[in-house]
């Protein structure tokens, strides 16, 4: 019985210790921006181009994030076509930055740079973010699909989710030719 | 001990047990809701009271002018003209006024704002900001310079970041604001929580401890 014991507590601490490591590892920078840049322009970043948020545009970005977005111009990198964005959103109480290229309207790639969050780091997997991959908005700019979500990790897919479709938003603007300025 | 006696004793615990839990409750609901009853953004400035808490600012203010604006940093929040900005920093360097712009250098970045105290945008070193920057100031033509390990990058709007190796800068110089205490209100329904919770606990504990005193003599 005492063997059973102690065999039980060794598994209780060896379950608290991998919680804990994994815990500790869940939060901080998992990618620089400026490697982010670098990794998808091929080490070649452009330089950044401003797009000016009007009132037109900073009421829809108000729409999709469900608060106002707190200031007046946005920078990204890319030609328009193909461009990169890298924005901040908060989940629970932190912001987490994330990078999107969108191309030709679509979601090129989506990626967690810097998690500050205390849970839902989940989001930053793979698994995931390929769930953005090749989506674009719909007329009611909503993502054209749903994105799974994972249960303890809900205010941080509400946070990528809204990142992704302002992201479109902010693409299809610029690709309109909205002002934009180096 | 007859249950007569044990009812009374009873009684008198769980009312003085009453009263700390209604004070956990109540207290709990206003912390839970803080920011929607708006207690986040209700601060004190009753000196007894934020006295009687041992409230002080974890650091001194800090503050910079810009003209006839100011930039104010306390703790981690910052403030433009006395309104809360929603950019948060630990640190603030300096702000200069450059064109119809205010730039305040926030360590790692630079945040740019209209003279109404609009955030324009945040520049971080994806848009060119050198690394450790030390101090900000400005040009007698208007360039934004920035302090980094001895070496001077001065910034023309709308060109690039170059080094340059004039010495006609003017830095931001700290004004020392005021040693302002601040506590949001949810603070306060946090410490009654606090000790709500620590004084029902230790009353929980003597009426078990004297319930089993008398069940032990009986």
């Amino acid at each position: 019985m005492r063997i059973h014991r102690w065999r039980a507590g060794l598994c209780c601490a060896a379950l608290l210790t991998l919680g804990a490591v994994s815990l500790a590892g869940a939060t901080g920078v998992y990618q620089t921006p400026e490697a982010f840049l670098a990794e998808v322009f091929n080490g070649a970043a452009p330089a950044p181009q401003a797009l000016w948020l009007l009132p037109e545009l900073r009421a829809q970005a108000e729409q999709i994030l469900g608060h106002p977005l707190d200031r007046l111009r946005v920078r990204y990198w890319g030609n328009s076509d193909r461009n990169v964005w890298i924005l901040d959103e908060i989940g629970r109480d932190q912001p987490i930055t994330v990078g999107i290229v969108t191309s030709g309207g679509r979601i090129e790639q989506l990626r967690v740079l810097i998690f500050r969050e205390s849970r839902g780091w989940e989001v930053r997997h793979p698994f995931f973010t390929d769930q953005f991959r090749d989506l674009s908005l719909n007329e009611r700019q909503e993502l054209e699909e749903p994105i799974d979500g994972i249960s303890g990790a809900t205010l941080s897919v509400a946070a990528l989710t809204r990142l992704a479709r302002l992201a479109l938003m902010l693409h299809g603007a610029a690709a309109r030719g909205q002002p934009v300025s180096r | 001990m007859n249950l007569i006696a044990w009812m009374k004793w009873h009684r008198w615990a769980g009312l003085g047990v009453a009263l700390f839990i209604a004070m956990l409750c109540v207290s709990g609901i206003l912390l839970n809701h803080g920011s929607a009853l708006g207690l986040t953004r209700h601060y004190l400035h009753s000196d007894w009271l934020l006295d009687l808490y041992g409230i002080e600012p974890a650091q001194a203010p800090v503050s910079f002018n810009a003209g006839a604006h100011w930039v104010t940093r306390i703790g981690d929040r910052l403030y433009f003209n006395g309104r809360e900005l929603a950019e948060r920093s630990d640190t603030l360097l300096g702000v200069v006024p450059l064109q119809d712009q205010i730039v305040a250098g926030l360590g790692d970045r630079l945040l740019i704002l209209a003279p109404d105290g609009t955030i324009i945008e945040v520049l971080h070193a994806t848009e060119g900001v050198p690394a450790g920057m030390t101090r900000i100031g400005s040009t007698p033509d208007g360039s934004l310079v920035i302090e980094n390990d001895r070496e001077y990058s001065v910034h023309v709007f709308p060109s690039l970041w170059r080094t340059s190796v004039s010495a006609f800068f003017d830095y931001a110089r700290n004004l020392r604001g005021q040693n302002h205490q601040h506590q949001d209100s949810s603070f306060i329904a946090g410490i009654m929580h606090a000790f709500s919770f620590k004084l029902a606990k230790s009353l929980f504990m003597h009426s078990t401890a004297t319930i089993s005193m008398f069940i032990t003599r009986s």
